[in-house]
Formats: structure tokens, sequence, C-alpha cells
């Protein structure tokens, strides 16, 4: 009878402070209030069909139970009783969604993540500033080009303030007088941001420096000579393998690596956008029923970890990572000076003596210049996603049991993927 | 070491339920049909044709497990055995069940039919309304098509930037000569855009293969689910028809269920308050190119710049390696689930080894 007694009061105060807690909460909060509003809303839609589906739960075991003990069948019996425990958690889930993830976000998160002046980090706008900058929020509208960095993107009432500002933004083209290389951009930055120059801005600035560089060499190594006997003299030919094919080359690295930094800014909008408002109350409704309660406990657990670890582990490595900005990085300096070769050499034999000359460690070392930057961005950009990855997927092969789900082949087979 | 003479006999079994099951129908008008499930929002014609052939024949095989079971009973009363008396009821609970759903089967795909998802998921687009299956093709079909936009517009950029880059300049007076390729500065653009272009290629392969499994589920439906509800009328074979039944369920509702959750987060059509930087961005393209002199940098910004093709791509890995990553999961762990609770849970580990 007291365990009854207690399991009453239990739902009771669930439905009660849930109830209390019914959101919308202040807007003016930290970041995650906005996100709880959202989850708040979304599960006004689902909360009625969840209630009826844990109705049915309760059904379905009750009748269970009873043709269990009418035809005596001690499985089913058991069966119907572990299913009534199973409903009563279900229950306390769907009656408690919104109050527990705000104890998540009031009392967990909040307390491990840094604090700013409007609350706990964002991890997210930590996440977007890193790889993208900081426009590239699910909820932003608008570029914030060359990392132009305010505070931390809120303003004191917790608002998106670029959204509503985008005369205040510059644009690569518009401010080409303003700034003029990486170190202006990265100078800007430290002025007026304190945050590193996000990785995109990175790599299209050294395409761009690449392409700068490159444009007069290939049309220089392009320069022919010839005669009507036949004789076609490439001149300017022994340009292409020492300086424009590893240019090629690193721009091709960059291509990669902006490739994989777009993917991973549309993986966090698509963690961001979802988990909370598809996959949560998707997970929670299939999880009353036994045949797809490991599906629904599993897509709770992707929920809760992409949505909540994933970004926060992407926020610490962030800030544990290095800024590859800070490195020196000029064009003119970049190479091999051409004052070295002598372009008017009449034989081939000559031309390949001083290429072969010209062609010493210290030649090849300021060659590899180039691409000194990419392995730090290749690094950032492939391995860190790897870790974070990791982390997010132990943690989501965690919880699954505890919530309900088995996915210990799965789980294997996740890990597999990584 | 071949195949067990159970198991043998079990796949003998299964393939001549689906040899009987057929793929067409006869029409009212004498014609020959290929058997859908849906049609005009409510289960078709074929597969109520294709499923009154085959009630003839379930009700056969729970009448016969009725029977096997009550003689089973009897004999445990006459040799007082506990262990069969057990064995006979559950066969007899289970009888039950299987006449269940086989009562419930039209009734269950009707209702599927019918159901208005759009409203249901809470999507708020312009689509009006559509089943769950109509409404999962027609997802992957524009998410498909914007991919195609983007190949176009792609390989347009591709052909004008390759173009230039054979622009030469020759100066020469009789017999002697220079040149120089004016264009071949360009090359580098050239050399990055096949990398998109593999990429885009890639994703419209792995779009028009989900949207295969999508037309393959209903194929496999229509008698993967018959033949498993049969076989799981008898005891010995109740575990390959549960599971028969799981991943006919799997492929044919929860599988196009999270192509509709996953890819209305991407889709303006199905959700205004779709993800930024759909991939109808693609199209952007020309109509935000200035014209004047501006047009070769727009070029490269096209190329390599902010909002530019790569950028765009972005998403198209998501919707195309992820997204699909993610459901397969989702359906694995759904089809799992489901067998076990109708039968015999599937080894997924045999098939996670194979990852």
């Amino acid at each position: 009878m007291a365990s009854r007694n207690t399991l009453a009061i239990m739902l009771f105060a669930a439905f009660f402070l849930s109830a209390v807690l019914a959101f919308p909460v202040s807007a003016q909060g930290p970041w995650y209030h906005e996100d709880l509003n959202t989850i708040s809303k979304t599960w006004n839609t689902w909360y009625p069909a969840a209630s009826i589906a844990v109705m049915v739960a309760f059904l379905v075991a009750a009748v269970a139970y009873m043709i269990g003990y009418g035809f005596n069948l001690r499985g089913l019996k058991t069966w119907a009783k572990a299913e009534f425990y199973q409903a009563i958690a279900s229950a306390l889930l769907v009656v408690g969604l919104v109050l527990l993830t705000f104890l998540m976000f009031e009392y967990g998160f909040s307390a491990i993540l840094p604090k700013t002046g409007t609350g706990p980090t964002d991890p997210y706008f930590v996440a977007y500033n890193y790889l993208v900058g900081a426009e590239k929020t699910a909820s932003g509208d608008t570029r914030l080009m060359l990392g132009l960095y305010i505070a931390d993107g809120r303003d004191a009432a917790g608002k998106v303030i670029w959204k509503d500002a985008p005369s205040a933004i510059w644009s690569w083209k518009d401010a080409p007088e303003k700034i003029k290389d990486l170190g202006d951009l990265v100078a800007y930055n430290e002025a007026s941001a304190k945050a590193p120059t996000p990785i995109e801005d990175l790599l299209i600035f050294r395409y761009q420096s690449i392409y700068v560089a490159n444009f007069a060499l290939e049309l220089i190594s392009t320069f022919s000579s010839y005669q009507n006997s036949g004789v076609n003299i490439p001149i300017g030919l022994f340009l292409k393998p020492l300086l424009i094919e590893p240019m090629h080359m690193v721009a091709h690295m960059i291509m990669q690596v902006l490739l994989m930094t777009y993917m991973m800014t549309f993986l966090l909008q698509f963690f961001e956008t979802t988990m909370f408002s598809v996959f949560l109350p998707l997970g929670l409704f299939l999880r009353i029923f036994p045949p797809t309660r490991s599906a629904g406990a599993l897509l709770m657990a992707f929920a809760i970890g992409f949505y909540v670890v994933f970004p926060i582990t992407f926020a610490f490595i962030t800030i544990l990572s290095d800024d590859t900005s800070q490195e020196p990085f000029n064009p003119a300096q970049m190479g091999v000076d051409l004052a070295d070769f002598d372009a008017c050499s009449d034989d081939f034999e000559s031309i390949l003596g001083e290429t072969q000359q010209n062609t010493s460690p210290e030649v090849v070392a300021k060659i590899n210049q180039f691409g000194s930057f990419l392995p730090a961005l290749w690094i950032k950009v492939f391995f860190y996603p790897i870790v974070i990855f990791a982390v997010t997927l132990t943690f989501i092969k965690m919880l699954s049991p505890i919530l309900g789900a088995d996915i210990s082949e799965l789980g294997q087979g996740l890990m597999k993927m990584i | 070491m071949g195949i067990g003479k159970n198991k043998a006999l079990l796949l003998f079994a299964v393939f001549s339920l689906v040899l009987l099951s057929g793929c067409t129908y006869t029409d009212s008008s004498g014609n020959e049909q290929p058997v859908k499930v849906c049609a005009s929002g409510e289960a078709s014609e074929g597969i109520q044709v294709l499923w009154s052939s085959w009630q003839g024949v379930l009700f056969t095989a729970v009448n016969i497990t009725f029977l096997f079971a009550a003689a089973v009973y009897a004999l445990s009363g006459v040799v007082n055995h506990r262990g069969l008396r057990v064995w006979a009821r559950n066969q007899f609970y289970e009888g039950i069940v299987t006449l269940f759903m086989a009562f419930f089967f039209i009734g269950f795909v009707s209702f599927l039919c019918g159901l208005d998802v759009v409203p249901l998921l809470g999507l708020k687009g312009s689509i009006g309304s559509a089943n769950i299956w109509d409404a999962s093709e027609q997802l992957l079909e524009e998410f498909t098509d914007n991919l195609w936009k983007g190949f176009g517009l792609t390989v347009t950029v591709y052909i004008i930037v390759a173009a230039l880059g054979t622009f030469t300049y020759a100066v020469n007076t009789s017999g002697l000569g220079a040149f120089i390729s004016l264009g071949s500065a360009f090359s580098q653009m050239t050399q990055g855009i096949p990398m998109a272009l593999t990429a885009i290629m890639g994703g419209i392969v792995l779009m028009k293969a989900q949207i295969l499994i999508l037309k393959l589920a209903e194929k496999l439906f229509v008698f993967l689910m018959p033949t498993g509800i049969l076989l799981r009328g008898f005891g010995a074979t109740r575990g390959l028809g549960g599971a028969l039944m799981a991943l006919a369920i799997g492929f044919y509702l929860m599988y196009p269920f999270a192509i509709v959750l996953m890819y209305s987060t991407i889709s303006e059509d199905y959700n205004p308050e779709a993800l930024q930087g759909d991939v109808s961005e693609f199209d952007v393209g020309f109509s935000s190119m200035r014209s004047g002199g501006g047009w070769i940098s727009d070029l490269y910004e096209k190329i390599v710049g902010h909002d530019s093709v790569f950028e765009t791509l972005g998403i198209c890995v998501v919707g195309t390696v992820i997204i699909p990553g993610m459901t397969f999961i989702m359906l694995t762990s759904f089809v799992k689930g489901l067998s076990r609770t109708l039968g015999e849970e599937i080894d997924v580990s045999n098939l996670t080894r194979m990852i």
C-alpha cells in the first residue's frame, strides 16, 4: 500500500510541477530558455497523443494480465507486470518531460559550462563561431563576415543582435580596403572581438591568397616559343612542378577542408533544429509501446546526446585548440624567388640544370610553406570531429540501456562506423 | 556443412509462399495489374484481392494450429505432462494473436493509407495533405531535384571556367613566334569543381537509392506481411514469421515515417521554418550574379567564396549521408524490437559485422 501511495504522490508531484513550470520561460534568460520554450511548444502538440498512448499501454498491460490469469500463462503475467512498470515510467516521462528538460539545463549543464554576462556559454554559438562565424546559427539569417564578433553575439536581453542589424555587417566584397591580409583580419578580430577567426574565413582567405599568387605564375608557365620546323619550347614550363602544382594541391586540400567545415556546420544546425523538437518527443512517444520501446529509447538517447553532449564537446575542444590564424602568413614570402631562375635559357639542358640546382632543400622547404598551415586545420576539421563523435556515441551507448534500448550490437556498429 | 534440415524446410516454405503470393492481380476489367498497397487514400483493390485469397490459407493454418494444440492438450491430460500442457496453451494463445492480426490487417492498411501525416506531425508547409508514403517520396524527390539543380549550376560554372581556361594568345612572324595561354590562370578553380560534381553525383545516387528502397518496401510489404502472418501461425515457424512481419512493417511504415520526420526539417515545402541553407540555395546561382565588370569575381565567389557551391554541398552531405545513416539506425532498432515482440529477435550482430 505504501508503495502505491508513493507512486501516486510522485505522479501528482510531477504533474503539478510540470503545470507550475508550464513555459514560456523568460526570453531574457540564458540561451537555453528559447530552446526550452520550443520544447514546451512542441510537446504541447505531442502531449495529448502521448497521454492517450500511456493509457493504452496501461490497458494493454491490464488485458494481457487478465488473459495470462485466465489461461494461467505465467510468462504473460510476468510480461504484463513488467509492462505495467514500464507504463508507469512512460507516464512519469510524459508528464514531466518539460520539467526534466528544464532541470537538466538549469541545474545540470549550466553548472558545467563557463559563464558569460548573460549566463552559461552557448555551446552552439561557440561551435558556429569556430567553424563559420556566429551568423550561421539555425535561428540567424544574416552573415557575419570575416569573423566580426560582438560580445557573445547576444545583447543583454539574450537576443541575437546581428540578426536585426545587417547594415552593421561587413562583407568581403565591401571591405577590401579595410582588410587586406590575414594579419589585418586577425588584428581586427583581436581588437573587436577577442575571438579566433572562423575556419571558413581562414580557408577562403588562404585559397584567395594562393590564387592571387598563382595567377601570374600560371600565365608565365604557358609562355612558349615555336618554329615552323615543329619545335615548341615551353619556356615557362619549369614553374609548374616547382610552384604551380604544389599550390594547386594545397588549394585542392583547402577545398576538402572547406567542404568538411560546411558539413559540420549543417550537422550542428540539424542537431540544433531537430533533436529536441523532433527526436525527443517522438522517442518518448515510441518508448511507450513495447515493440517500439527500443527505437524510442534510442531516439531519446540520440536527442540528448546530439543536442547536448555533441555541441558541448565541440565547444570544449574549440576552447582548448590553438588559433591557426595567428600563424604568420604572407603570400609575398611564399615559394621560390623567380630571380633564382634564368628564364632566358636557350636549351633544355641548361633549363634542366638550373631547375635541379634550384630544387635544393631550401627551395623545397620554401615550397612546403604553402601548405604549412594545413596540418593544424586538417586536425581541427577531420580529427576533432571524430573525437567529438566518439564521445557523443559513447554517451548514447551508455544512456540507451538506461532509457530502455538494447543497442549493444548497434553500438558496436556505430563505433565501427567511426 | 550445409544448412540444417529445418532451415532448408523453412526456406522452402518461404520461397513457396512468395511464389504463391504473386506480384499482380486481375482487376474487375480482366486486366492484370501490379499489386499496390494504397490507392486513393485507402487499401488498394490489388491488396484486397490478394488478401482475400491469403485469408483462406491463413484461417486454415490457424485452425490446424488450434486442432493440433487441442490434441496435444488432450494428450497432456492423458499422460499428465505439465510441459505439454503449457506448450499447448501457448500455441492456442499465439493462434488467437495471429487471428487478431489477420482480422485487422486490411483495416490497419486502410487506416495508414488514409492517414494525413501533415497535420499529425505538425508540418506547416504548402504541401497540403499526404499519407506517410506519398509524403516521404515527395520529400526525397524534392531533395533530389535540388541536387540536380545544383549539379546543373555547377556544371555550367565548370563549362564557363574551363572554356575561359583555353583562351590562348599568339604572336608570330612567319615561321617563328610565341604564345601564351591567357586563361590558364583559371585552372585552380577548374581543378576544384570536379570534387563538387563528384559529391553532388554521389548524393544523387544515394537519394535515388533511398527512393528505390521506398518503392521496394511496397513490393516487399505485399508478400512479406501476409507470409509473416501465416508463418507466425505455426509454432515451428513463429520466429521467422515475426521477423518477416517486423521487416515488412519496419520498411513500409517506420522507414517512410523516419524520412518524413528527418527531411521535413530541411524542406521548405514541408516546413517554412526549415534549416537555414536549404539545398534550394543552389538555384540562387546566376540570378545573384552581377552584370558588368564584376562577373569574374562573382564566378569565383560562386565556386569558392561565401554562399558558394561548396557551402551548399555541406547540407547535401548531411542530407545524403548523415540523415540516411540515422534513419537506418532507427529502422534497425525498430525492426529488432518489433521482431522480438512478434516472434524471434533478428540477429543484428551479424548485420553490424557487415558494416
